[in-house]
């Protein structure tokens, strides 16, 4: 909300310097985001007359100036420039808020000393057609700056719900300023005082919608333009001015709080009715919309049907317009929650619905009504002794009874309980009792209403800085999911192996998920776009978005990790699953002296065991799996004592290339839960005392027999003798026989009671060579 | 052997060690002159031979000549092996500004980084860790936290609603994590906190559609707002700095009540005003407050006994205040060349 520092002024009647007021708000909960000062920059312009106005070409006209104090020409291309207009002229040598600074020039023949300047110029409104026409009266050779009342530093506040019930007016932040700088509150307008209602203005309400309904008939008695002051601030506050009748009731609006809506006598058909909308029920906004209604939208109906959506918007119908004349003036309170509700189905985020969707106070319609009588002859209207009364106005709260223990115990400062009175008299409430405080508040406060409210009161009012800081006893501990450890100790083993661990967001393209054959699950219902619609099935699809972006700006060293949450469906529920990724890419290095290493699946796999160690798990099995994202004959599941932990492998060459990804992309992910339930306690293991034997042993077999097998084979007839196996070679091609692959491995036999002799291990390997042959079809090479 | 006959086989050994000019020569030498074959061992090996008056004379003569070329040889050796040692060490001198052979390092993301400091501060506060489900339900996400269906903060926080998923939602706050932990722990105190991922409908410079945040809560008997104050200060001192000026404002948060957000002087110019805290001199840090009574209802904690405080901050924020990142959507690109600079720089 734009606050007018020359506004609050005028209510204050003295104020500190803009600067400090800024901060004073800010210190208040009213944070100020920004400063400026309309007019900022304006030196030298003053008020002249022209006394004479004759045509020059013909877009041209050539204006005669009074100064008041000498004469001087302009020439201006604004054709509302008539003989006798007071107007701003800016002379050479005036600077104006855009920086320029004015010099004489000549515009056929005719040299102009300076400018007459647009509203737009001067830096208060938007039209840059007309030259702004002052009033009459206007003292011809003042500084204009001075006369328009600038610069005016203009606050940007950002108002906490908290404060959008009070404080969406001047009225309101001046209280709030007020109580800081420990002035008297200003009172604001009393309640109109009106003689009986008008027959002729009859109005139903639905209480349950519309509690209080006012209207007031205005008449036009002379045409004047808005007065200058209000124009400005209209402007400043982000309002255009529009006519008169209808820029009085925004400026009242702003100043209290209270939205009025002026509707055009003439074209009202019948008594007036506000009720709920019928489902579909239409009407055409002022701002040329259709709308669509639903129940529960409160319009407000003539006997035509509905001319305006209560609190929102008014209709084209009824729109007030230069030649009105008479005007049904509406001052009403709507439900908050219609108005809430509606402004964000309907996107319609009007100042009046942003003030009604926080409630007003009960009295303040009245009030409105009071203060419009007061300026209505500015613009030369009058309103009608009369006001139409549809429904009650609402009973003010009760008081609140309040503990001064409580207070003092939540806010840990210790007040008496008459420090506490005087704190929330300051701020304008009634405030008393022996034991207890009883607690009135003032009118416009309607959100006070339970004992923590005063609490925050009258925290606001001794200010923050009185709380002392005390550390709080301290609590037991509670036991920590393992999630959060295990999570960042598993991306710290992938990171000491040289993957960046890299977030990506949860919501993505359904179809990526689809063409990695992890279809979503849950999808939002209300996406910003596509590409962030469905929740997550799997981590790969961000990593392998990230490596197409490493790719795109040139870069080939790619191993990325990430750990996160994945969502499928259940039923009705959704089931989160903490997942761990890796995508390795490209070469481990960059180009150099050393050999860059192009990786494959065996790089990536001996990284996850390598990580899977650190991260002390078991020792691990890997078995071919079916993935349709990978390349059939490069994946496999990753077990270890049973426990699926998990899949990697290459993907496939057409996922791949569906990917927009020109090289193959290793790819690995890993659920946490089961990394968490594979590991082992870590435990001392007695040093061997006697040496160990080494054997090189090499066999030919089928190139359908795996090493996995080979392996399970040699391990079950060695037993515990075989304390490692290191496979060294494998070789295909002659001398080895077609279709068969020769493996060469070299065991370290020991153990744990004697030395063992040559003997013990030729006797090892026969039987190794024995069930090696029985059940992998194994030969000696 | 005649006792002259030793002068001459020490002339002859001296005359072949000082021929002797490498290592292998000397050695060889080594063998020839004092092994079990060579002449000194033979001459003192025939002793027994010889009259006796003449043995124990000629055995003096060579040992003492055995002991001699021992020391001349050994010293022949030592230094032609400090010779050989220092060429050795020449020889395999390297040009020290060739670059290392490179390992490729990983690392972690900033946002991790930052994630990580807040917990370790929070944890030596005395803190523990909980955390709860992205997917939660409307209830928790607003009603159980005193935003009803038409309360205006339900404005503030734009909510992606789930397909199908009735009453479900992507959580806009860890906040529903507190009610969790509440229930789970009433009527005893409590210290925790809950970082974690959250979403909103929000997509610009400064806003990520998915970001992460991290609440604190405390909840008692006799908790007060100046152990809240203390908390944030103590909080804010260690993350920040022990002299940083600190400020608490009056805020609003439907959750807390009385609402407070802190500000710490800014970082970046000292309070002089800069772009980063839009020349006000302070930073707005995070969000606190007195826990609301409804909330502590809905956490099982009866409001009349109990009270509490909660605070909670954006981790993203936090990551871009403390590394100068400008743009929120730099930390999910995955992009190499932004994720490399949060350690020593790449070679």
């Amino acid at each position: 909300m734009q606050v007018l520092y020359s506004w609050l002024r005028e209510i204050l009647g003295e104020l500190p310097l803009a600067e400090e007021v800024a901060n004073i708000l800010t210190g208040l909960g009213l944070e100020v985001e920004g400063l400026h000062r309309q007019g900022e920059g304006l030196r030298g312009a003053i008020v002249a007359k022209a006394a004479d106005v004759s045509p020059l070409t013909a877009r041209l006209w050539r204006v005669e100036l009074d100064t008041g104090s000498g004469r001087a020409v302009c020439v201006t291309g604004a054709s509302n420039v008539g003989r006798g207009a007071v107007v701003p002229y800016a002379q050479p040598g005036t600077r104006l808020p855009d920086g320029r600074t004015l010099e004489p020039a000549e515009f056929h023949g005719q040299v102009s000393e300076g400018m007459l300047l647009s509203a737009d110029e001067i830096g208060i409104g938007a039209d840059h057609d007309g030259i702004l026409i002052l009033p009459q009266d206007a003292p011809l050779g003042q500084d204009l700056a001075t006369y328009l009342g600038l610069p005016d530093a203009v606050f940007d506040v950002s108002l906490t719900p908290s404060f959008a019930q009070h404080c969406q007016n001047m009225l309101g932040v001046a209280r709030e300023l007020a109580a800081a700088l420990g002035m008297i509150l200003p009172a604001g307008p009393g309640r109109l005082r009106s003689g009986d209602g008008d027959a002729s203005l009859a109005v139903r309400t639905d209480p349950a919608l519309c509690p209080l309904y006012l209207g007031a008939r205005l008449v036009r008695e002379d045409e004047r333009p808005t007065p200058l002051y209000i124009q400005r601030r209209l402007w400043a506050a982000g309002m255009r001015p529009v006519l008169p009748i209808v820029d009085l009731t925004n400026y009242v609006m702003l100043e209290i709080g209270q939205p009025l809506h002026p509707f055009a006598d003439d074209r009202l058909v019948g008594a007036i009715q506000v009720r709920s909308a019928r489902p579909g029920e239409q009407i055409e906004t002022l701002d040329g919309l259709t709308r669509v209604l639903e129940s529960g939208d409160i319009v407000i109906c003539d006997e035509a049907g509905p001319v305006a959506l209560a609190g929102m918007m008014g209709s084209q119908r009824a729109e007030v317009t230069e030649e009105t004349a008479e005007v049904f003036l509406e001052a009403a309170l709507f439900k908050p929650a219609s108005i809430g509700a509606a402004m964000r189905r309907l996107g319609l985020r009007s100042e009046a619905a942003q003030r009604f969707a926080h409630g007003l106070p009960g009295s303040l319609p009245w009030r409105a009504l009071q203060r419009m009588s007061e300026l209505l002859p500015e613009v030369g209207w009058r309103m009608l002794p009369g006001i139409a009364v549809a429904g009650e106005e609402p009973a003010a709260p009760p008081a609140i009874n309040v503990d001064p223990h409580y207070v003092r115990r939540l806010l840990g400062i210790d007040l008496s309980q008459e420090e506490q009175c005087d704190a929330l008299r300051r701020l304008g409430f009634e405030a008393g009792g022996d034991r207890e405080l009883a607690v009135t508040p003032p009118y416009w406060r309607i959100d006070v209403m339970e004992p923590w409210d005063v609490a925050e009161e009258v925290l606001r009012s001794v200010g923050v800085d009185r709380l002392p800081e005390e550390l709080p006893p301290p609590a037991p501990r509670i036991a920590e999911p393992p999630s959060y450890a295990l999570r960042l100790e598993a991306l710290a083993a992938l990171e000491a192996l040289g993957y960046r661990d890299a977030l990506s967001y949860s919501l993505c393209d359904p179809k990526e998920l689809e063409s990695l054959g992890r279809p979503a699950e849950v999808e939002t219902a209300n996406p910003l776009s596509v590409d962030m619609q469905a929740l997550r099935t799997t981590l790969l699809q961000g990593l392998l978005k990230a490596v197409r972006h490493n790719l795109a700006y040139g870069r080939q060293e790619i191993a990325l990790c990430e750990a996160g949450r994945v969502f499928a469906r259940d039923g009705d529920a959704v089931v989160e699953t903490e997942m761990l990724a890796a995508v390795l890419a490209g070469t481990r290095l960059p180009f150099g002296r050393y050999e860059a290493e192009r990786v494959d699946f065996f790089s990536l796999k001996g990284d996850i065991e390598a990580a899977l160690r650190l991260l002390r798990v078991g020792a691990l099995d890997f078995a071919p799996s079916q993935d349709p994202a990978l390349h059939p004959g490069r994946q496999a599941d990753v077990f270890s004592g049973g426990r699926h932990l998990g899949r990697l492998g290459e993907l496939h060459p057409s996922v791949q290339r569906h990917l927009g990804l020109d090289l193959p992309v290793m790819v690995g992910e890993f659920r946490l839960a089961e990394i968490n339930l594979a590991q082992v306690a870590a435990r001392a293991k007695s040093t061997p005392r006697f040496p160990a034997l080494i054997r090189d042993l090499a066999v030919v077999v089928d190139q359908a027999v795996t090493y996995g097998r080979l392996r399970q084979v040699l391990r079950a007839a060695l037993g515990e003798l075989l304390v490692a196996e290191t496979l060294f070679d494998v070789f295909t091609g002659s001398p080895v026989p077609d279709g068969k692959k020769s493996l060469a491995l070299r065991l370290t036999l020991q153990s744990p009671e004697r030395t063992l002799t040559d003997a013990d291990a030729e006797a090892a390997i026969a039987r190794a060579l024995q069930a090696l042959g029985e059940h992998c079809g194994a030969q000696l090479r | 052997m005649a006792a002259g006959s030793v002068g001459e086989l020490r002339r002859q050994a001296l005359e072949a060690i000082d021929a002797a000019m490498d290592l292998e020569a000397v050695q060889a030498a080594r063998t020839t002159w004092l092994g079990r074959k060579g002449p000194i061992v033979d001459a003192l090996r025939s002793i027994k031979d010889r009259p006796p008056e003449e043995r124990r004379d000629l055995g003096l003569e060579l040992n003492r000549l055995r002991d001699e070329l021992e020391a001349i040889l050994s010293e022949r050796e030592g230094s032609l092996e400090e010779e050989n040692l220092r060429r050795r060490l020449v020889d395999e001198r390297v040009d020290v500004t060739l670059p290392g052979r490179p390992r490729a390092i990983g690392g972690p993301h900033p946002l991790r980084m930052a994630e990580a400091e807040l917990v370790r501060v929070l944890r030596k506060i005395g803190f523990s860790i909980v955390e709860g489900p992205e997917v939660e339900s409307e209830y928790l996400n607003f009603e159980a936290l005193n935003i009803p269906e038409d309360h205006p903060a339900r404005e503030m926080q734009d909510t992606f609603y789930l397909r199908d998923l009735p009453g479900l939602l992507l959580r806009t706050h860890t906040s529903p994590v507190q009610v969790r932990a509440m229930r789970a722990s009433a009527p005893n105190p409590l210290r925790v906190i809950c970082p974690g991922r959250v979403y909103r409908r929000d997509d610009d410079v400064t806003h990520s559609p998915v970001f992460h945040q991290i609440e604190g809560l405390a909840v008692g008997e006799g908790i007060g707002m100046h152990h809240l104050k203390a908390t944030l200060y103590e909080f804010a001192r260690q993350l920040f700095g022990a002299d940083v000026p600190l400020r608490l404002r009056p805020s609003y948060f439907p959750f807390t009540e009385p609402s407070t957000e802190l500000d710490v002087g800014c970082p970046f110019c000292h309070g002089q005003g800069c772009r980063v805290c839009k020349g006000s001199g302070w930073i707005e840090v995070l969000g606190s407050g007195m826990v609301h009574p409804h909330v502590l209802r809905e956490g099982g904690y009866d409001p009349e006994r109990f009270t509490g405080f909660a605070f909670g901050l954006g981790i993203e924020r936090t990551a871009m205040l403390r590394y100068g990142i400008d743009d929120v959507r730099l930390l999910y690109l995955g992009d190499l060349r932004f994720l490399t600079q949060f350690q020593g720089s790449e070679a």
